[in-house]
């Protein structure tokens, strides 16, 4: 497949708009705008594009959710947060050829309505931050962004808004919460941000990568999307971010669905050092571990749900025969428990719970409980029992690492010895720095 | 939507509107459903997750019920192995972070932690790992917090910003390190209501005054109105061993919901007042000595026996504090069986705008008002002042209103202590005209009314006559509200369906409040007649019993035959015309507006009686002082601003087995042979009623006086949150908490006059001086120098001119 979104990518000044208009950008607005936005919602909807951030939610039905009656302003919101670790395809467009994404805004914005629109970029995204603030300055002049775009009435502006570092920030709610202005929390659901997003009004979240698609949805049509990929439900290029133990990690452009073991090892070159498969994680670091038995299904939305985790966004980490599970999993909740933001009590209380049974294994002190404590910790943190998808994101690598990999911790337990008689600190001792008194 | 749905609860079909909380439905339906986060006040949080219960339709699983909205077909399942096992697992994950120190902790027996734990069971499970460290905090007055106890529940947070408004302090931090502070973990500075202590299900937040080493089951708890205002709030009182032990509220009372303020929660450490009186107090020889109550009663019952039928001889004044029955006790013996000239409520905030200003619109000295009114109003217009000052409980509807519903409030006052932050409109209106706004509204309205007023509602025709000297361009002149601000002002009240107007009084707040009331009254009745329901007006009295006591006959005297003015007896006491001065918890020479006059009429009455608590400058001036029983040691009804009688318990035994105001009067009765029956249920009070009543008469007003022109400045006072200087003034952790009186100016005007910020500096006024330090504040008005009232001489009371809208001052430096 001829690369589309990363098309431009190692051509030079490729971020620059006279490039994306002489790669044809911007056409597909033009085309856009003289559509009814009912139109362009409905090609969306029938490209099959699916989001992908990583819930996979179809963006022309989210769309669709939008009142059009209303008489309040729309928002539309593009989720530039990527703080999934093992995810690192968002950075990619935004590098390559930021208009693209503009464009998708734009139309997206067109098609619900919506007169303002925010980029909410996580804040360690400096340079793409500038990227794109050039590249709406770009739009501007040439009349593509700003009031009564191309002579349609059509008025749009775009913000770029920065995170302050909290993962949490890339759940739309705790997005939108954080756009705001207050602490970074998870909104109760309902109502949606399609009903009641920022500042009260209809709002849709978008990621980088499905606004990305937008345009060459318009441009070429629903039907030549939907003919990328496995089938309509799993359509269109994907952006698969390759990181860990391969040869050569990084950003591939593949039809949605190619197999992860096409993606490793004819992509990214193979295990590094010709070593092993040991086990892999199909969609950035939430998703449930595949072992290294798994690698011939199909690396699509449906297909990776069968086999028991999820596409996410795409960004495979890959880990060889070398990898001591225990500490990849150790690894993984030391995230977790430091981004839960403390709204509710299973994700705050159990994350760090256990990180702390994982530690102590780790350390040579766990006990045969431990893993029905894990397992216990991460069905009631999960499936619904907290307010945001982070308690899944925790609780999918608990589960699954103790699914394929329990002999590895039971070894650990089987080789341990009794805990010291002194109570050991585990996290550092802390203490409040200033008095609250008056 | 409308209608309502079915769902299906625990086998059983229930009917209900959709789209209300699953977890209110189940309560209704008698179900325990256990919360720690959740509090009805409060937009839901789903932070706790222990009222998860069990879904059977749709997509089944866990639902925290207090955040799903009901929906048609619903299959809920409340009690379950699965619900029972989640509960015990959520408490079990909040116990881990929870230093378990129960015994010797102030909550216990009163946690909800802790009952539920009791409950449900912990897993034995002991993590072999010690958890966070976090000191108590002992650094406050106020509060003591325990982050080791606070289980993030995030109901304090919540209730200081959706609820009081001030969002003092804020959730810092992430995941386990997620913490209640102030910003930067500075010192706390609020208005120390309460609310956060009192929402706390567990030990984490303690107030200091009221910290006990009593456990929860052995303290007694009553019921009873709080009376430091006339909100009406009802406050739950703990006491052990006949003393105070600890101060909260019920969210479910009415009227308050579980609300409290720094006044009602921390100031009843005045009952226990070194200066409290306890003695029967006597003049000898003019010496006032102690003395027996039998000598005591014997003198006062000897002087009004004397005075007795001599033709205004007798003169009685009384507080508005008082309750209802001894209210009607007092007016009965002095004015229908002694002939008292005058028996009347002393001066007191809210006193003329109910009896004159509302008495003159509806024809009734009452509020057209509820509190539920005030919730259910679309719009608001606080006049005059921030009601957060002087009756917070106002204030928390106002922010409630504004951030859990978007409900939208006119705030007409310049400084605010903070409650323009909430307002949609905030005018910095010219102290003291308030009334030229409601004209200059009245105005423009009429312009829109498609009837006016019909024939029988008098002076219709000379007062609209009248408002037409009242256009934009005066009230801008007069009141520096501008044309397109009052346009907006009078749209907004067009487009409303219920607006209402609040209007409080007391502490300081300049202008004519009988003036500001009538015309309020006579805007919003205006509004009415364009085929609205019109609006209503809340006038908020200074004191608990402001409306019992009018409803009771000692409303200020508007020409009823026999009696006097007031201050037409004070003056002829002054001359020495009054044989007997009888005054109930007031006093003259120390609070009143005119201290000059009132000391007077103290110095020149024969005899003078005073019934107090604490010792004032008119008790030592007094013949006889009678101490009395105050606050919740007293029982009788109280009628709020809003209306509604409430019964005052008696929560607490007082001192010396002192009796209260009735108590006495009856006592005195006996000894002079007159009966009034049993002072407890003396002239039983009726709801003062406030209906939306319509306005009979219509007071052409004078034409719109602009402010004296002059070269100074003007002296405006700001009501203060923590003490008004009258009872309050006996409360040392009040004391404590108010600020250094201050005078406030404008930076340009500091600058101008040379004075630098924090100088000290003299505010003159008609050759009367204070002695304050300056303070540059952006908010205050140019031209305006602000004084906190402190109804004590260092504040704005040692020098304001009562009856003038604004006062004329100086301003000058030291040297």
């Amino acid at each position: 497949m001829k690369p589309i979104l990363l098309r431009a990518r190692g051509e030079e000044n490729s971020r620059s708009i006279n490039t994306y208009l002489r790669l044809g950008g911007y056409a597909a607005l033009k085309r856009a705008l003289i559509m009814d936005p009912a139109d362009v919602r409905e090609e969306v909807k029938n490209s099959g594009l699916r989001g992908r951030g990583g819930a996979g939610f179809p963006a022309g039905v989210k769309w669709g959710f939008v009142p059009q009656s209303t008489t309040r302003p729309r928002y539309l919101i593009c989720n530039a947060d990527e703080s999934e670790p093992g995810t690192f395809k968002d950075r990619e467009i935004i590098h390559t050829e930021p208009h693209m994404l503009l464009e998708g805004i734009i139309i997206a914005s067109y098609a619900i309505g919506a007169n303002t629109a925010y980029i909410y970029i996580r804040g360690e995204f400096w340079t793409e931050a500038e990227i794109l603030e050039r590249a709406i300055a770009e739009a501007c002049r040439k009349k593509y962004l700003g009031k009564d775009i191309l002579r349609t009435g059509f008025d749009i502006d775009i913000h770029v808004h920065r995170g302050a570092g909290a993962y949490i920030c890339g759940e739309e709610t705790a997005l939108i919460e954080s756009i705001e202005g207050k602490r970074g929390q998870p909104r109760l659901k309902p109502p949606f941000p399609a009903v009641v997003g920022l500042f009260g009004c209809p709002t849709v979240v978008n990621n980088v990568e499905t606004l990305a698609c937008v345009p060459h949805i318009i441009e070429h049509g629903a039907e030549w999307f939907a003919g990328i990929g496995r089938d309509v439900r799993n359509s269109g290029p994907k952006l698969y971010g390759v990181s860990g133990h391969v040869e050569k990690p990084g950003v591939y452009e593949l039809p949605m669905g190619t197999t992860f073991r096409e993606i490793i090892y004819e992509h990214a070159g193979g295990i590094r050092g010709g070593k092993k498969l040991k086990a892999f994680i199909p969609g950035g670091s939430s998703c449930p571990v595949l072992p290294a038995d798994r690698v011939d299904i199909p690396a699509d939305f449906d297909s990776v749900a069968e086999a028991g985790s999820m596409l996410g966004s795409g960004g495979i980490i890959v880990m060889d025969e070398t990898v001591d599970m225990v500490w990849a999993l150790e690894n993984l909740l030391t995230f977790y428990a430091h981004e839960s933001c403390g709204q509710c009590t299973p994700c705050r209380e159990g994350s760090d719970w256990a990180l702390d049974i994982v530690r102590r294994i780790r350390a040579g002190h766990g006990q045969p409980r431990d893993l029905e404590a894990l397992e216990r910790i991460s069905r009631h943190a999960s499936q619904g029992m907290t307010i945001c998808p982070l308690g899944d994101a925790f609780c999918g690598p608990i589960a699954s690492f103790l699914k394929h990999f329990r002999h590895e911790f039971e070894d650990y337990i089987a080789r341990a010895e009794p805990l010291p008689p002194k109570k050991l600190p585990v996290l550092p001792v802390r203490s409040d720095r200033g008095p609250f008194g008056i | 939507m409308g209608g309502t749905v079915t769902i299906t609860v625990d086998g059983r079909e229930v009917e209900v509107t959709p789209g209300r909380l699953l977890l209110d439905v189940l309560r209704e339906q008698g179900i325990r459903v256990p919360t720690l986060c959740h509090d009805d006040r409060l937009k839901p949080y789903g932070g706790c997750r222990l009222c998860v219960v069990e879904r059977r339709d749709g997509r089944p699983g866990l639902v925290t019920a207090c955040s799903t909205p009901v929906q048609r077909g619903m299959i809920i399942e409340t009690s379950t192995p699965a619900i029972d096992e989640a509960r015990r697992r959520q408490l079990q994950l909040l116990v881990l972070d929870h230093r378990m120190e129960c015994p010797t902790c102030e909550r216990t027996g009163d946690c909800r932690f802790q009952e539920l734990i009791y409950e449900y069971g912990i897993p034995e499970e002991r993590l072999p790992f010690e958890r966070r460290t976090r000191p108590r905090d002992e650094g406050s007055a106020v509060i003591i917090r325990d982050p080791e106890k606070c289980i993030l529940c995030g109901r304090c947070v919540r209730l200081c910003e959706e609820v009081q408004g001030v969002a003092e302090i804020g959730m810092v931090g992430r995941g386990l390190e997620a913490r209640v502070a102030t910003l930067l973990d500075s010192p706390l500075d609020c208005e120390f209501c309460g609310q956060c202590v009192n929402a706390c299900p567990v030990g984490a937040l303690v107030a200091r005054p009221h910290a006990t080493e009593v456990p929860a089951w052995l303290r007694t708890r009553a019921t009873t109105t709080c009376s430091f205002c006339s909100s009406g709030c009802q406050v739950e009182v703990e006491t052990w061993d006949g003393r105070l032990q600890n101060v909260t509220a019920d969210p479910a009372a009415e009227p308050n919901r579980g609300k409290l303020c720094a006044r009602g929660w921390l100031g009843w450490d005045i009952l226990e007042h070194p200066e409290r009186l306890t003695t029967p107090l006597v003049r000898r020889e003019g010496r006032l000595e102690e003395a027996t109550w039998e000598e005591a009663l014997e003198r006062v019952a000897e002087a009004l026996g004397a005075a007795r039928d001599g033709g205004g001889a007798i003169a009685g004044v009384g507080t508005a504090r008082m309750t209802c029955e001894d209210a009607a006790l007092f007016g009965r013996l002095l004015a229908g069986e002694l002939g008292a000239a005058t028996v009347e409520v002393g001066p007191t905030g809210g006193a003329t705008a109910l009896a004159a200003g509302m008495g003159a619109a509806v024809g009734a000295a009452a509020s057209t008002a509820t509190f539920e009114d005030l919730r259910e109003a679309d719009l608001v217009l606080v006049l005059r002042a921030d009601p957060g000052r002087t009756h917070p409980l106002v204030k928390t509807e106002l922010v409630q209103g504004a951030v859990q519903r978007g409900r939208p409030f006119v705030l007409a006052h310049c400084l605010s202590g903070g409650l323009e932050r909430h307002a949609a409109v905030h005018l910095c209106l010219q102290p003291g005209t308030d009334h030229v706004l409601l004209h200059g509204m009245a105005r423009l309205v009429l312009d829109h009314l498609d009837r006016t007023p019909s024939e029988g509602t008098d002076g219709f025709g000379a007062w609209s006559e009248a408002l037409g000297a009242y256009t934009p361009d005066v009230i801008e002149r007069v009141t520096g509200v501008v044309e397109d601000d009052l346009r907006e002002l009078v749209d907004r009240l067009l487009g409303a369906e219920r607006p209402l107007v609040v209007v409080p009084t007391g502490l300081g707040i300049p202008g004519d409040e009988a003036r500001v009331a009538r015309a309020a009254a006579e805007l919003m009745g205006l509004l009415g007649w364009n085929g609205a329901p019109g609006g209503r007006v809340l006038v908020l009295g200074e004191k608990a019993n402001l409306q019992g006591v009018l409803a009771s006959g000692l409303g200020p005297s508007l020409g009823d035959g026999e009696r006097r003015h007031l201050e037409e007896t004070m003056a002829a006491a002054g001359l020495g015309q009054v044989q007997v001065l009888y005054l109930v918890g007031e006093d003259p020479v120390g609070s009143w507006p005119r201290r000059f006059a009132g000391r007077a009429a103290v110095r020149g009455a024969r005899f003078v009686v005073v019934q107090d608590a604490f010792a004032t400058a008119t008790t030592r001036l007094a013949d006889v002082v009678l101490p009395v029983a105050i606050l919740g040691e007293r029982r009788g009804t109280v009628v709020g601003a809003d209306g509604v009688p409430r019964r005052l318990e008696r929560v607490l035994e007082p001192p010396e087995g002192l009796p209260q105001d009735g108590e006495l009067l009856a006592a005195l009765a006996g000894r002079l042979g007159v009966d009034v029956g049993d002072w407890r249920t003396a002239g039983a009070p009726a709801a003062t009623g406030t209906d939306a009543r319509p306005v009979i008469r219509f007071t052409p007003p004078d034409p719109p006086e602009e402010m004296p022109r002059h070269s100074g400045m003007l002296l405006d006072a700001s009501p203060q949150l923590f003490h008004s200087g009258l009872v309050t003034a006996f409360s040392e952790r009040l004391q404590e908490l108010a600020p250094t009186v201050a005078a406030r100016l404008a930076p340009r005007d500091g600058r101008e006059a040379g004075i630098s910020n924090g100088e000290q500096v003299r505010v003159a006024v008609d050759g009367r001086e204070l002695l304050l330090r300056a303070r540059y504040d952006r908010r205050v008005r140019p031209g305006t120098v602000l004084v906190s009232w402190s109804g004590l001489e260092d504040g704005a009371a040692g020098v304001m001119d009562h009856d003038a809208a604004a006062t004329p001052a100086a301003i000058r430096r030291m040297s």
